[in-house]
């Protein structure tokens, strides 16, 4: 079957990604700078929307991953030399194993409980890594080796390929019908079949992987690591948003979320103290004016909508 | 040979008594419908069945073996679907993703495959042409009919289902009934729940009538509409 979740056809998909491969050619530290950020965007919102937008399991703790798997992967190349892309590695796995250990515990709790929850296990992460002095304390520490910038670069971009195209796979599986049955209605889901807590976990555990990676590849790109600022409240709530505005629960929406936010986060830096006021006031016009975001507002359009149901009606 | 037995289950909450001792038997290939007053303890003797609610007292047996305190999806996968009241489809996925929900965790098949076999059943159904419709654009009856479909996706042996007369057109209702005894022709037992007699003697072997979380009369579906308990049960005299 093919997906319904699709939005840009097949052609316009390989001409993206060869002008992507491009932009280091350019020799322009902001450009490459630029797309880096967005593919770190794309990874958060991409893994935040499965859980989120799939699944309707709705966490403020995206940060508690990207600081585990950052302060992981920090400490293997600080303490025992690891090859950068193995504590990378190790870096993801640490954070779906901290999704693992409190995946069963949280999921007792529904909706706002279960996002309190998340945003507390961040917290909580926050002061206790904070007091440790291997990890720098709270001013951070620099890590022993700077990686090629264009290397990083295509490791990013990978990353942020990956995510999007397993989403996307997901989305058009048996497990993403399970997903968005369970978001629809919970109750109903397991009673047609769905086992609603493995499939919870499963989501949640493949999420915070991919946030772990992708914290972990950031600080290796920065060649610094600072548990304040890793496991900062922003980072959640830049993925919230970003989501929110290009369309929770479709592949295409938090692609279009990155981009805004990226361009919108640029501008934002010349106000250090009112970034997080702003980017709360977007998040409260968006739900109110355009509660399915850019796509949904897209798709008002009956030109694009009619495109989306030939490609519905491709089974 | 008895598919479904209920045996002495008791059912509170708080100080409500929703099941009270209550015992059922349902034979295999047969369409048993289920009435009472509300708050007779219908539905919540399907929560049970399914596993939804977990009985304070009392067993559940499928086919012989025990499923009492079993979770709702491992139920189903033994064999038991159901249908809601109010209709709960979907209502932000499309009746094509509804139906391949009670697939989604279980069958080895293709997506493609599901997808051919939910349009077969849709087919049947007649709603076919709903297939890239959102759910929440269908109307009362056509819920109600992609929730039967629905139920029947997974091939299961019972189906539970709840009012599924409720609130639709006459000729709907009709259809439903056919629906009903064509899939009991297919092998099929069911345990219909409802609040239309009419469509509940059209469509059902025996009747089961509870009263105050009780069955207070079994049989024959003729023989228990002319019981003197049923009648001051519904009619109060």
């Amino acid at each position: 079957m093919k997906s319904h979740y699709r939005l840009l056809p097949d052609a316009t998909l390989v001409i993206t990604i060869f002008l992507l491969l491009l932009i280091p050619l350019l020799k322009s530290p902001y450009a490459t700078t630029w797309f880096m950020t967005l593919f770190l965007y794309i990874t958060l919102a991409q893994s935040w929307n499965l859980m989120a937008g799939f699944a309707g399991q709705f966490s403020l703790g995206h940060s508690a991953f990207v600081g585990i798997g950052g302060a992981a992967s920090a400490l293997l190349l600080l303490y025992l030399g690891t090859a950068p892309y193995t504590s990378v590695l190790v870096g993801g796995v640490t954070a779906l194993a901290l999704a693992a250990a409190v995946s069963v515990p949280f999921f007792q709790l529904k909706g706002p409980y279960f996002a309190f929850s998340t945003l507390g296990l961040a917290e909580i992460l926050k002061v206790i890594l904070s007091a440790q002095s291997e990890l720098g304390g709270t001013g951070g520490i620099s890590l022993p080796l700077r990686i090629d910038a264009n290397l990083s670069y295509y490791v990013q971009m990978i990353l942020a390929l990956v995510t999007t195209v397993t989403v996307y796979k997901i989305a058009g599986s048996k497990f993403g019908v399970g997903l968005i049955a369970i978001r629809e209605d919970e109750d109903v889901a397991e009673a047609l079949g769905i086992p609603v807590l493995k499939f919870k976990i499963m989501a949640f555990m493949l999420s915070c992987f991919l946030a772990g990676l992708a914290g972990s590849i950031f600080s290796l790109s920065l060649s610094y690591y600072n548990v304040i600022s890793f496991f900062d409240l922003s980072w959640s709530l830049r993925t919230v948003l970003m989501v929110m505005i290009g369309g929770l629960g479709t592949v295409g929406g938090p692609i279009i979320g990155a981009i805004i936010l990226v361009f919108l986060y640029n501008w934002l830096l010349v106000l250090p103290y009112w970034n997080l006021v702003i980017m709360g006031v977007i998040l409260i016009v968006v739900a109110v004016i355009a509660p399915k975001g850019v796509i949904g507002e897209l798709l008002k359009i009956p030109i694009l909508r009619s495109a989306m149901r030939k490609i519905e009606k491709k089974i | 040979m008895s598919i479904l037995e209920v045996k002495n289950v008791t059912v509170r909450f708080g100080g409500v008594i929703a099941l009270d001792n209550c015992s059922v038997d349902v034979e295999e290939h047969t369409i048993v419908g289920v009435i009472g007053p509300n708050g007779a303890g219908k539905s919540t003797l399907l929560n049970v069945v399914n596993g939804l609610l977990k009985p304070n007292k009392g067993d559940v047996y499928f086919k012989g073996k025990r499923i009492t305190g079993l979770s709702p999806h491992k139920i189903f996968h033994i064999g038991i679907s159901r249908t809601f009241q109010p209709n709960r489809v979907f209502r932000e996925m499309t009746v094509l993703d509804n139906m391949l929900v009670p697939v989604a965790a279980s069958a080895h098949e293709e997506m493609s495959a599901l997808a051919k076999k939910s349009l077969s059943m849709l087919k049947f159904l007649e709603i076919d042409r709903l297939i890239h419709e959102h759910a929440m654009n269908l109307s009362g009856g056509q819920k109600m009919l992609l929730e039967f479909g629905r139920g029947l996706m997974s091939d299961p042996e019972l189906v539970l289902m709840d009012e599924p007369f409720c609130g639709i057109h006459p000729e709907l209702k009709q259809r439903m009934v056919e629906h009903i005894i064509m899939a009991r022709k297919r092998g099929k037992t069911f345990v219909v729940v409802s609040h239309d007699i009419p469509c509940i003697m059209e469509t059902c072997d025996r009747l089961v009538v509870m009263s105050l979380g009780r069955v207070i009369a079994d049989g024959p579906s003729d023989e228990v509409q002319n019981d003197k308990r049923v009648i001051e049960a519904y009619l109060g005299i």
